[in-house]
């Protein structure tokens, strides 16, 4: 064969994955996949191989073996998934291994996929030798419906182990060392949940309105997401429904695509590279500001506790995340620049740049400038809307009751377009909605309670008091359905001197024929305003006796029976509902009478 | 056989190589000289497909280098830093390299033992690193490359075996037609085994020839004129000049006959015309590149 035709080179041919470089992973990390052996060993075919035939036959196949594809598999795979990552890349974070893969007569392709190859084997060799142990064992065990299981846990644990693994691949393209690798694989694999947590905390301290609330960026940190939502359920059928298989499949997409991002970066990365903190030229700015706006949040989230006590004060807030920026910007431009001698114009006025940004989304937030603490939604999108204050009184309300829904969007509108003043007696009121779109909304106010407001009903509390102390609301909150059937009545008493008995602190049954009695007794303390409203005014009072109602809806077969079982508290202190109190120390459930 | 075209290589802004081109013929000992951070060690490299350029070209018979396996498969490569697999033993990266090469020789392998004191199965961390170094010399012998490119080969080596590894070298370029490009600081040992020269400089080729070329273009004159105020003509290029004495000593970039008819019709009392070592023709060559050798007193 000719010298040119032996050097033509196919595009294709390039891809060829060596074996040798394969195997000297495999030889060279045995403890990365020896190690994960041993674990899920220990965890999956010797748990069905110890436990005896009863406890497999109460927890059923599926209860033993699919919860190891859930939390536990997660842990492993983020930790396996850097563990395999950081091994086969580590060549690259030394110039003198670098080189003398490079020298190789091996294409970059080829040496990219050889890598990955022997990287994903690392774990997913492991779960099929798992896999096959456990079901040899549940076949010896004749536990036939073990297989799906068994394949539904292999396929958990793979995805989880693909989109890990592919995921610390990218970032090994990204970085030159070791440490960096592996500060930069826990950082993000948190960052998005954590940095989104901080904002909303943020934004509810200075924007009016505005709530913590639930980060709606969640899928961006993969671990959270799937600690959440990688879960199992039975259907009505009793047969198993691997709930979140779709979002592992989506992740393990996701991974793909990652892995491509990190062969593109690959085939053009320098040898040179080693040893550099991000080994892409063109990041490195990015990941500076980056850096320095997670710190600013994080270390100015630290700072504002511990300097300023939490004040939700835009200075405080402002001087808060300007100093954690700075710890930041300074600390990513001594690790960018690998010298302590950053202290130059361009690192004062990068600085500067970060801190006019913080400024004007923080004055942003304070004048709510995109208007999301003011918007109110129309009614058409609502489907259902809650309101409850801090001192614990609630209304809900369904949404084929659009006369509440009006008066609750006129509370929030009249709480959005009021500012308490400081010497103003004010509680906090929620408003939380659930739009037509299946989004949630939640908007928090400090409404001012002072006496004239009370009696307006065109003012905030106005409106508040009109809602929660609504008599048919108090019923229903108070009173159990009309076509509930009781299940129990249990009075317990806090203060010792109202137990009927000596021994103190249990729970005193009611007999089946008091119960209507009782009830009929709350619902007159509520009628006559004694029991049950919402009072800005009164502070919270030491409940001295609970009475606990536990009542089932009508339906049909035992098993909906227990499912639609509800139970519920009512917390009373003495000097509120008379007509109750006398009422449960004539029948002896409060000392005060005889029985 | 290496043809090198304006190749430039920069570490971020620092450039290492600029506009670097030479020429290796097939079946020569091609030494790169120059001080130290000229960019030999990066040219290496570059030769090697581990850097990629920034530019130019590096062909091997007209076939690029970077990227193209079937080129690197003909070439083996000794770094001046070389690097093993912590727990890796002779015989651990003789299997691996053997994967990879399919022109590696195991009976030249098992040959070259009788020459190289070493227990293959030994771990490579275990051993000195002179002794490394021809662990590596024994790998890269037995992969039987077309181009051996070597980066300070035998830095480290005891006189004997580096007399051993250059004759074993040299038996390879004779037998096989091999092509080495070689750098070292070692002009003395070079100039016994190269047959082409290039003197780098700040990332430049300061130039390029046969190492006869090269000394035939330079003398030591030494001369003792009949006045004091007696001097060589201006046209005639001086590399440099000292006096002990009455003695004049001249480094004449110029061929002996010329230096001699220049001499001959200043009627000097003395004169002597001596070649130089390539030694000397780098330290006045590089003279002229601001890297003259000081007189430093303290």
């Amino acid at each position: 064969m000719s010298w040119e035709v032996q050097t033509m080179r196919s595009k294709i041919s390039s891809y060829k994955p060596s074996l040798p470089v394969m195997w000297k992973n495999f030889t060279r990390y045995w403890p990365i996949w020896g190690s994960y052996l041993a674990i899920w060993l220990l965890l999956l075919p010797l748990t069905l191989l110890r436990e005896n035939d009863e406890w497999i036959v109460n927890m059923g196949e599926s209860g033993i073996i699919l919860p190891f594809g859930q939390q536990i598999g997660v842990v492993f795979s983020v930790i396996y998934g850097f563990l395999s990552a950081a091994a086969v890349w580590s060549y690259l974070y030394n110039h003198r291994s670098a080189s003398l893969y490079h020298a190789l007569p091996v294409s970059r392709e080829g040496m990219f996929l050889s890598h990955t190859l022997s990287g994903l084997g690392l774990t997913v060799l492991p779960n099929v030798v798992v896999f096959l142990l456990s079901w040899l064992i549940c076949m010896g065990r004749g536990l036939i419906g073990a297989t799906p299981c068994l394949l539904g846990w292999l396929g958990a644990v793979c995805l989880q182990n693909l989109f890990f693994f592919c995921f610390a691949t990218l970032l090994a393209m990204l970085t030159g060392n070791l440490p960096t690798h592996a500060v930069l694989y826990a950082v993000l694999n948190l960052a998005v949940f954590v940095c989104e947590s901080l904002i909303r905390i943020f934004a509810a301290m200075l924007t009016r309105g505005l709530t913590e609330g639930e980060p709606l960026l969640v899928f961006l940190s993969p671990p959270v997401r799937m600690f959440r939502e990688y879960n199992y359920n039975y259907n009505e059928e009793r047969i198993v429904d691997l709930l979140g298989y779709p979002m592992l499949l989506a992740y393990a997409a996701a991974g793909v695509i990652l892995l491509v991002l990190a062969l593109l970066l690959y085939r053009r990365r320098d040898t040179e590279r080693a040893g550099d903190v991000i080994a892409v030229p063109f990041l490195r700015p990015v990941a500076k500001y980056c850096f320095t706006f997670g710190c600013a949040l994080v270390l100015g989230w630290i700072l504002h506790q511990v300097i300023f006590q939490g004040r939700e004060s835009l200075i405080c807030v402002l001087c808060s995340l300007l100093l954690g920026g700075l710890i930041g910007y300074l600390a990513a431009a001594m690790l960018l620049k690998k010298s302590f001698r950053v202290f130059d114009k361009k690192t004062v006025a990068g600085f500067c740049v970060f801190a006019l940004v913080v400024t004007a989304g923080l004055v942003g937030m304070k004048t709510d400038v995109f208007g999301a603490g003011r918007w109110v939604p129309r009614a058409d999108q609502l489907s259902r809307a809650e309101v409850y204050c801090q001192n614990g009184y609630y209304a809900w309300l369904a949404d084929d009751d659009p006369a509440k829904l009006d008066t609750i969007l006129a509370l929030h509108q009249a709480s959005a377009a009021q500012r308490p003043g400081e010497e103003d007696a004010t509680v906090t009121c929620t408003i939380e909605y659930s739009l037509t779109d299946g989004r949630m909304l939640r908007r928090a106010f400090e409404v001012s309670c002072e006496p004239q407001e009370l009696a307006d009903p065109s003012r905030p509390a106005g409106l508040l008091n009109r809602l929660l102390n609504d008599p048919d609301h108090l019923m229903d909150r108070i009173l159990p359905p009309a076509d509930a059937r009781l299940a129990s009545i249990a009075v317990y008493a806090h203060e010792e001197d109202l137990n009927p008995k000596a021994d103190p602190y249990q729970y005193e049954y009611a007999n089946t024929k008091d119960f209507q009695p009782l009830l009929d007794a709350i619902r007159e303390d509520v009628l006559a305003g004694d029991y049950g409203r919402w009072d800005p005014y009164t502070d919270y009072r030491e409940p001295a006796y609970t009475i606990e109602i536990e009542y089932a809806l009508p339906t049909s077969g035992s098993a909906a029976y227990y499912a639609r079982t509800r139970s519920y508290s009512l917390d009373f202190s003495r000097d509120e509902a008379p007509r109750t109190f006398a009422l449960l120390q004539e029948l002896g459930y409060l000392r005060g009478s005889k029985r | 056989m290496i043809e090198v075209r304006d190749l430039t290589k920069r570490f971020d802004r620092t450039p290492a190589l600029q506009e670097l081109s030479l020429h290796v013929p097939r079946g020569s000992v091609y030494g790169l000289v120059g001080p130290n951070g000229a960019g030999k060690s990066t040219l290496l490299r570059c030769l090697a497909g581990v850097y990629r350029p920034d530019s130019g070209q590096i062909l091997i018979e007209e076939q690029p280098v970077w990227e193209n396996p079937a080129v690197k498969s003909r070439m083996a490569y000794i770094p001046d830093d070389l690097y093993y697999f912590v727990s890796a033993s002779l015989k651990d990266l003789k299997r691996f390299y053997q994967g990879f090469y399919p022109t590696f020789d195991p009976q030249l392998f098992d040959k070259l033992a009788s020459v190289f004191p070493i227990d293959p199965r030994q771990p490579i961390r275990h051993l000195s690193k002179g002794m490394q170094k021809q662990a590596f010399f024994w790998l890269a012998l037995s992969l039987r490359p077309e181009i051996l490119l070597l980066d300070e080969p035998v830095d480290g080596l005891d006189p004997v075996m580096r007399r051993q590894l250059w004759s074993l070298i040299m038996s390879d370029v004779e037998k096989s037609g091999v092509t080495v490009v070689v750098s070292s600081h070692n002009l003395r040992e070079l100039e016994d085994v190269c047959d082409h020269v290039g003197i780098i400089d700040h990332g430049r080729l300061l130039l390029e020839r046969t190492l006869s070329q090269l000394q035939d273009n330079f003398v030591k004159l030494q001369v003792v004129f009949r006045t004091e105020d007696a001097s060589l003509p201006g046209d005639l290029p001086v590399l440099h000049h000292s006096v002990t004495g009455k003695v004049n000593t001249y480094i004449l970039r110029a061929g002996e006959a010329r230096a001699a008819q220049v001499v001959q019709e200043l009627d000097p009392i003395f004169y002597d015309i001596l070649p130089l070592t390539l030694e000397e023709i780098f330290i006045y060559e590089l003279g002229g590149a601001d890297y003259a050798v000081k007189d430093i007193i303290l």
